[in-house]
């Protein structure tokens, strides 16, 4: 019952994430006063602090982690590729092709919806386009192709970035940088809402595919033999999975490092059978995302460093210890 | 520390003034002007000064982003994310009402005061928890979380965007109507305007300086007209090597460019490198007065002028 452990270890640390994200910031209110907002007292100011500020970063956090980490376990099983990870397909790169498109236009602050829109219509660009090119003249999708190709479109986009970029001014330059090194600071209930919509029911479709990417991964002739529709599965896994990077990098930009560390990082603890790995995934990278920005928000307070800084500094260290550990065993 | 700052902020001689002043038809207020009832008329600054009538303590005021600002009341508390802004704020005489600032002011009265990180992207929880009556900060794209924040928190903000000298005006005047000193705000702008033409008289008759302003970089980001640096390096007796419409304000041109072109002195601020390929041409350097589009101006104008045109202040 290592399994059902880990689930409820994890769970909690979600809990403990975002109750920690909930308690500290950038402004010093102590335990009681947060305890007052959160059972519906408080002053206003507080009340804002930390439900309008704290706590929709904290569920976005969790969410977009979340999101990026079973997307990665899911991607790294269909590609059978250990590098593979939700931006590897050329998704980060549509979206921000898209979001840097809107700056340049002058449209970012015309309507609040229009950059996330733009970032996830140039993520489902890149989908189509990857799609296109992966799937063969007998409609079968061969992953190798997806993942060649998914390189392949992404560079196309990021030479678009960087023409877009050259004929941009300052402003545009400055907020596509900072929007490009992600960031879980335009969180609204809004934002959490619309997320939550795309991530969740995805996510659960993907905790089905489960036991077909268990064998999967084993390879596509064995899978086929044993029962699986392999090219259901695949087509199912890639469409669903894209979609969860796509909503989490048009609301949080480019946040690398979750979807390719925490996988490995629950593969190596717990091992690698996804009906386990894809839930654990899950939770593991919402804690760690939700955790990571708390850091952010209060290390060089009032200064925020880039969530991804974090997530390097602290899930590299990490990373490379349970590598090692593995290893050796 | 909040506790004293609130204290400090109640004894505004401007604030006690506009009180005094309300339903008596307007009484002098503390910067001799006539406050309250009467129609604010500054006649046709264009927009950006444009303000409503003041009826009661409320106030209406449109912004540099065109938008209508209502304030219940002048603010006490102030915040200014732009420190530019800031220094209007300190030049008004009503420093007492700020009860923030941001890494960026520099200004020696403002260090007491609990900072909110950068002006763009500040902490929305330390700007939330100052409780401001205001908050200025800067009209443009790169941040957006600030102002749709500040809506949801309901915390009045005003818009600013210095980007011409006449906006730099304008917002001395914005930021005067907003705290409710109007008089003294005309009466600041204008000793700029004085300032300024005074140093266009002095340089004047003089055959201009071609000169170009890097702002840094490599390839650099230049001041193209339309700028407030622009019109500063102009009055001040320089010549912009770059002709309207060539860069959007401020931007990235080729050193190629650059040396084509005759350039008899290159501006630099402080610190900052010269590009390798612009090192044959002469090189001054000028302090960050001049890219803060504020009420240093007259003296970033004056130091300018010394450089271009050294001779006049003999």
């Amino acid at each position: 019952m290592r399994s059902a452990g880990g689930f409820t270890l994890l769970l909690v640390l979600v809990g403990v994430s975002v109750l920690l994200s909930a308690r500290f910031g950038a402004v010093s209110l102590d335990t009681a006063e947060v305890f007052a907002v959160l059972t519906g007292g408080g002053s206003e100011t507080s009340r804002f602090i930390v439900w309008e500020l704290r706590l929709p970063r904290a569920i976005l956090g969790v969410l977009v982690g979340g999101g990026l980490a079973l997307a990665g376990a899911v991607f790294q099983a269909l590609l059978r590729n250990p590098l593979a990870e939700p931006y590897i397909l050329g998704i980060s790169g549509g979206a921000a092709a898209g979001a840097v498109l809107v700056l340049a236009l002058g449209l970012a602050s015309a309507m609040s919806w229009f950059l996330p829109a733009a970032a996830f219509a140039g993520a489902l660009l890149a989908i189509a386009l990857v799609f296109g090119v992966a799937i063969s003249a007998d409609r079968r999708l061969d992953v190798r192709v997806l993942l060649l190709s998914g390189v392949v479109v992404g560079a196309f986009f990021s030479a678009c970035i960087a023409l877009i970029l050259a004929l941009a001014q300052a402003e545009v330059v400055r907020s596509a940088v900072l929007w490009m090194m992600g960031s879980l600071a335009g969180a609204t209930w809004r934002t959490v809402g619309v997320v939550a919509a795309y991530t969740i029911p995805s996510c659960l479709l993907l905790l089905t595919l489960a036991r077909a990417l268990n064998l999967m991964s084993i390879g596509e002739e064995t899978a086929s033999y044993l029962g699986t529709e392999v090219e259901r599965v695949k087509r199912v896994a890639y469409g669903v999975a894209s979609l969860v990077a796509a909503a989490g990098v048009a609301f949080a930009g480019v946040i690398g490092f979750v979807g390719l560390v925490i996988p490995h990082g629950v593969r190596l603890v717990m091992g690698s059978d996804h009906r386990t790995l894809l839930p654990l995934s899950f939770l593991a990278g919402g804690a760690f995302l939700t955790l990571a920005d708390l850091l952010a928000r209060v290390v060089l307070a009032p200064t925020e460093i880039p969530i991804g800084v974090i997530t390097a500094f602290v899930g590299v260290p990490f990373f490379l210890l349970l590598l090692r550990r593995s290893l050796r065993a | 520390m909040l506790l004293l700052l609130v204290l400090v902020v109640g004894c505004g001689e401007d604030a006690g003034a506009h009180r005094g002043s309300g339903g008596t038809g307007g009484s002098p207020s503390a910067d001799g002007t006539v406050s309250g009832a009467l129609p604010d008329g500054a006649p046709g600054d264009g927009d950006a000064t444009a303000v409503d009538p003041v009826v009661g303590a409320e106030l209406v005021v449109r912004d540099q982003a065109g938008r209508e600002v209502y304030l219940p009341a002048p603010p006490d508390r102030v915040v200014s994310l732009v420190p530019a802004a800031t220094g209007i704020v300190l030049a008004l005489g009503e420093g007492h009402r700020l009860v923030g600032r941001t890494d960026y002011d520099q200004d020696p009265r403002l260090e007491g005061l609990p900072s909110v990180g950068g002006g763009l992207h500040p902490s929305l929880e330390r700007l939330t928890s100052l409780e401001p009556g205001i908050v200025i900060r800067f009209e443009g794209d790169q941040d957006r979380a600030t102002p749709s924040a500040l809506d949801r928190a309901g915390i009045p903000h005003l818009a600013v965007r210095p980007d011409r000298l006449d906006d730099v005006f304008a917002m001395i005047e914005l930021v005067g109507r907003t705290l409710d000193v109007p008089g003294r705000a005309r009466a600041l702008a204008e000793e700029l305007r004085g300032e300024l033409e005074t140093v266009r008289e002095r340089v004047g008759g003089r055959t201009p300086v071609r000169t170009l302003f890097l702002l840094g970089g490599d390839p650099p980001w230049v001041a193209g007209p339309g700028t407030f640096i622009h019109e500063l390096v102009e009055i001040a007796g320089g010549r912009n090597i770059l002709a309207e419409g060539e860069v959007p304000l401020y931007g990235p041109i080729s050193v190629e460019e650059i040396v084509q072109r005759e350039v008899d002195l290159l501006l630099i601020p402080e610190g900052g490198q010269v590009p390798s390929g612009l090192r044959r041409f002469e090189v001054m350097r000028v302090s960050g007065d001049v890219q803060s589009p504020g009420v240093g101006l007259g003296g970033a104008a004056r130091e300018l002028s010394r450089v271009l045109h050294p001779e006049v202040w003999e």
